[in-house]
């Protein structure tokens, strides 16, 4: 059997990576503030059209991708860690099961966005009280999908089997249940991703996450609201096409991994080794 | 040798399955039957600490391997793998695979680079009891592990257990409904019924 190169999985990874260290190539620049151009709609000079202050809005927008990116992908995966953490110690025992369950129900009782609002507001707000805040609020439904999850293989007969040949719980977990979580964790992974993005926004908008001179998408997008009614679509359009494409690159790429990760379970390929 | 002394399993506090329960295997095997529902398999898992115990004793020679002393074979061998890996782990995590276990088997040797699904139910249930004895058990519990298979793969599986059983003088408890079979492969039988209301009355 050839070697296989997963064109598929490295394409979207470059894509990301071309992306992020563009932006903050161009994070250095300070956006000159050109009143004479201000609310042009997009033509060749400014493909994105520029804002208010006529700063151009291709070069805010991109810079806006690396904060919300880093904010994005450092949310989804401390979140992930935290989620199945959670699962795992409540399928140690009875007991811890209980308290994860506990706290599963207390964070989801709570109105997502007041408890993100209180938890950043009280660290100061900023980019680092913001992904605390984010972090902290993001795990629960993953958490609640990777816990009943372990509970079924928890009672599963092979399981039971693997406690009759003296293994522990840690090793069961690393070894039974990670091959059995990981689409879960992947998926949930992505799909907290943009859900992070977008309370960023949320909180920003509302005045509590991050200051307005940083150019963050959903600072960007919160700002356009007020011209979308003077028909200055632009402002909203293109960084809303951005974050949607990079949303969907992301879900692309997680289905790559997934696919990637199955390839070790084909038949064939165990033979042919 | 098993000797299990007074053992009870409620299904609610005040719904009792069996009370009571005592029995002494030898090296021989022991034939269980009964019919369903009156909790052989319970028995079965109560022996091998799969549920834990609320009243009596279990006592057995000990053994110095990781393992618990007292193996599980299932009835549903697809079940007692896990599906996402090859034979070869399936048997490793028993401990070292001995080659010429594996033949006593009838284990293939391209088998152990397979998935269970690529497996029958007859080549997996093998590869369960491979496993069982890849752990040096001093116990043997085979719960209705042939009854999904035809007859001839039935002959099969019961030769290489009983060979090995003598062999290594391991006691064995066979559970199962037919009791044809329990004749003629068990040393011993046990209604299982019997003993229930005998500890009843």
């Amino acid at each position: 059997m050839k070697k296989w190169i997963p064109i598929k999985l490295i394409v979207p990874i470059l894509l990301i990576l071309v992306l992020y260290i563009v932006a903050i190539i161009i994070e250095q620049k300070e956006l000159a503030i050109d009143l004479n151009q201000k609310n042009t709609a997009p033509s060749l000079t400014h493909l994105f059209g520029t804002d208010w202050l006529g700063r151009d809005m291709l070069i805010r927008t991109w810079q806006g991708l690396s904060v919300s990116l880093t904010i994005g992908i450092v949310t989804a995966f401390c979140s992930t860690i935290i989620a199945l953490l959670m699962a795992v110690v409540a399928g140690a025992n009875k007991k811890f099961d209980r308290i994860v369950r506990w706290m599963i129900d207390l964070f989801l009782s709570l109105p997502h966005l007041v408890t993100l609002l209180l938890i950043t507001f009280t660290l100061g707000g900023g980019v680092k009280g913001l992904m605390i805040g984010l972090i902290v609020t993001h795990w629960t439904s993953l958490a609640r999908v990777l816990r009943v999850e372990v509970f079924q293989l928890n009672n599963s007969e092979f399981i039971q089997a693997s406690r009759q040949f003296g293994k522990n719980y840690i090793w069961i977990v690393w070894h039974h249940f990670l091959p059995h979580l990981y689409p879960q964790i992947i998926i949930g992974a992505i799909l907290i991703f943009p859900h992070a993005i977008l309370h960023e926004a949320a909180v920003t908008f509302l005045g509590f996450g991050l200051s307005t001179d940083q150019p963050a998408i959903g600072i960007i997008l919160s700002e356009s609201m007020s011209y979308l009614s003077a028909g200055y679509w632009w402002l909203a359009f293109f960084p809303g096409l951005f974050l949607l494409s990079i949303t969907l690159t992301f879900q692309y790429m997680g289905k790559q991994v997934h696919r990637v990760m199955e390839r070790n379970d084909r038949y064939d390929s165990g033979v042919n080794n | 040798m098993l000797t299990i002394k007074g053992v009870s399993y409620h299904v609610s506090s005040n719904r009792c399955l069996f009370d009571n329960v005592s029995l002494k295997i030898d090296n021989e095997i022991v034939g269980l039957s009964g019919n369903s529902g009156i909790g052989k398999t319970t028995l079965a898992k109560l022996i091998a600490r799969i549920i834990p115990l609320e009243t009596g004793s279990i006592h057995v020679e000990k053994s110095d391997a990781k393992s618990n002393p007292i193996q599980l074979i299932w009835q549903h061998p697809e079940q007692a793998v896990n599906p996402k890996w090859r034979i070869k782990r399936i048997l490793l995590e028993a401990g070292e695979i001995d080659s010429d276990l594996l033949k006593k088997c009838g284990i293939k040797k391209d088998w152990l680079t397979r998935f269970p699904h690529q497996l029958s139910g007859g080549e997996l249930q093998r590869v369960c009891i491979a496993r069982c004895l890849i752990s040096k058990p001093r116990v043997i519990i085979a719960d209705e592990i042939t009854t999904m298979l035809d007859g001839l793969s039935q002959v099969d599986i019961w030769e290489l257990l009983i060979i090995y059983v003598k062999q290594n003088k391991v006691p064995m408890l066979v559970i199962s409904h037919d009791e044809a079979l329990l004749n003629r492969i068990c040393d011993r039988m046990i209604n299982f019924q019997k003993i229930v209301d005998l500890e009843k009355k």
